[in-house]
């Protein structure tokens, strides 16, 4: 089941028309939007509050397998071939501490790379609403919106520099 | 210039008093039947408020050296505690009356004829003496010229910001050595100037963050550190709690594997015979464990009352952590908190706050 739907792409190539432009949409509610930028804009942050990603998670339980790592394979090896070395115990949990240290970090870095990839679902082919330009010098803002707004959104964004608005089949309630 | 932002607007009183009553009872303890008791805590507020100041400048030029636009704000506050180094100067030429009882290699405990080339009276003050006058002299030449530069009267003072950072590295191991190591005079740790300096770092700041929560009604405009300025200082604290354990690991790592006799014996003694034992975890718990579970969330970070609870946590730890360090190696078996110390401290404290408030009193914060 798909419905038909506006499209609206603007580009822009000043930071303050772009800031002005989202201080002006931040007012609209339950808005289909996404902003795209070469750097970070705290503005954008604060306007659109997003709920906390979840790549922390992987991040956590990262370093959760890597602290249970780092102490029972030291563990596990020093089990199979038991040495008693200057007179300390064969497992020494106070030196493996260090062991699960750095596999804490390693993995939590590790998984944080991963559950980025996994959330962004990256790499992918088909970046259909992706401009180069919003790599280079420009802001983009793209808004699926019905048709009875679209004139209404189009007004808000006059002052982009760059303004497509097409119409899109996308699929009947989906939250993005 | 308003008055109103200063911290002894209503306070100026108990400041004072505070001063008068700390230097009262430092008299009474130095001529007192056990002077030791009083010139250790002496030792211990010494190293500590002068950590604390000094931690303030070398937090100011590590962000000028790392291009850090972020602590735009909170360098201010962390600048304004320069002002206790002179203090500290002078309370460090009162130590020379409380030498005989603070070194025990000085007739007490003896020590090679190799060691007395460089622990002699003389030549321990005089070379501690210079490194923390020359620390005072750049600490202020850097303080002002990057004031200076934020009114674009002149450069960035980057390159004097490195002089600081290495002259800080190297005098505070000197002073760790000197003051902390040297009372046991058998016992010996590399790692003890790193420890030193970190901890001293850290300690200034767990003070940036108090500060900036407990002291903002009269220290700077409302409003003046914000949200992310919380949060980043949160980070900072976070991180360098981690930092400050990791070397405590490591020191005890090495004594551990090695156990070797002379150098296990300093940690026989703090972490497993009371009540040296208690204190020691309290240091852990308060230093390292506290701010590691609350300010790993994000709302620990930014609400401001449990921020500034956990690092309130921190100075009392690190105040404790001083003590664990030098307090057993004069007295070992006898264990005494009472009036003396606490009377002292809050001596110590208020010259602290009057030494900030005349700095902000010239330069306020806004």
């Amino acid at each position: 089941m798909t419905e038909t739907k506006q499209r609206i792409k603007a580009v822009f190539d000043n930071y303050e028309r772009f800031v002005e432009t989202l201080k002006k949409l931040a007012a609209e509610n339950s808005l289909d939007i996404e902003i795209f930028s070469p750097m970070p804009v705290p503005e954008a942050e604060r306007l659109f509050p997003q709920k906390p990603s979840r790549v922390r998670w992987f991040t956590f339980f990262g370093g959760i397998l890597g602290v249970i790592i780092g102490f029972a394979f030291p563990v596990y090896t020093a089990l199979q071939w038991p040495i008693i070395t200057g007179g300390k115990p064969v497992v020494t949990i106070q030196v493996f501490v260090i062991i699960a240290f750095e596999l804490l970090i390693l993995f939590g870095a590790i998984f944080t790379l991963l559950g980025l990839l996994i959330s962004a679902r990256l790499p992918r082919q088909n970046l259909r609403n992706y401009d180069v330009r919003f790599s280079d010098n420009s802001f983009g803002v793209i808004i699926l919106t019905d048709e009875s707004h679209a004139a209404e959104l189009q007004h808000l964004m006059q002052e982009a520099d760059e303004l497509i608005v097409d119409q899109v089949e996308v699929e009947k309630s989906i939250d993005r | 210039m308003n008055q109103d932002n200063f911290i002894l607007k209503n306070s100026r009183l108990i400041v004072l008093a505070f001063i008068l009553l700390g230097s009262l009872f430092t008299v009474i303890g130095a001529l007192s039947a056990n002077p030791t008791r009083m010139w250790q805590i002496y030792l211990v507020n010494f190293l500590l408020w002068t950590g604390i100041a000094q931690s303030g400048a070398v937090f100011s030029a590590a962000l000028e050296l790392t291009n850090a636009t972020w602590g735009a704000r909170m360098r201010q506050v962390a600048e304004s505690m320069v002002f206790f180094l002179p203090f500290s100067l002078i309370l460090l030429l009162l130590m020379i009356f409380g030498a005989d009882y603070i070194f025990p290699w000085l007739s007490k405990v003896n020590i090679s004829e190799t060691k007395k080339i460089y622990l002699n009276l003389p030549f321990l003050f005089g070379r501690n003496f210079i490194g923390l006058t020359a620390l005072t002299i750049l600490s202020f030449a850097f303080v002002n010229r990057r004031r200076m530069a934020d009114q674009k009267k002149n450069e960035r003072p980057r390159s004097l910001a490195v002089v600081l950072l290495l002259a800080y590295v190297v005098v505070y191991t000197i002073i760790s050595y000197d003051f902390i190591m040297s009372l046991s005079p058998h016992w010996y740790s590399t790692i003890m100037g790193m420890h030193f300096f970190t901890a001293c770092f850290y300690t200034g700041i767990a003070m940036i963050l108090f500060t900036a929560v407990f002291g903002r009604w009269r220290l700077f405009p409302e409003n003046f550190m914000q949200d992310n300025d919380f949060h980043d200082l949160g980070k900072l604290v976070f991180g360098f709690a981690i930092f400050w354990m990791s070397l405590l690991w490591s020191q005890f790592l090495i004594i551990w594997y090695g156990n070797l006799p002379e150098e296990t014996e300093f940690l026989q003694l703090r972490l497993f015979e009371e009540p040296w034992r208690t204190i020691s975890w309290l240091v852990i718990v308060f230093g390292f464990i506290t701010p590691l579970v609350i300010l790993l969330n994000k709302r620990g970070k930014l609400n401001q009352w449990v921020a500034g609870s956990v690092a309130s946590l921190i100075l009392i730890g690190s105040f404790f952590h001083l003590f664990v360090l030098i307090v057993p190696s004069l007295m070992p078996h006898h264990f005494t908190f009472g009036l003396m110390e606490v009377f002292v401290t809050l001596g110590f404290l208020g010259l602290f706050v009057l030494a900030q408030d005349i700095r902000l009193r010239k330069i306020p914060i806004r």
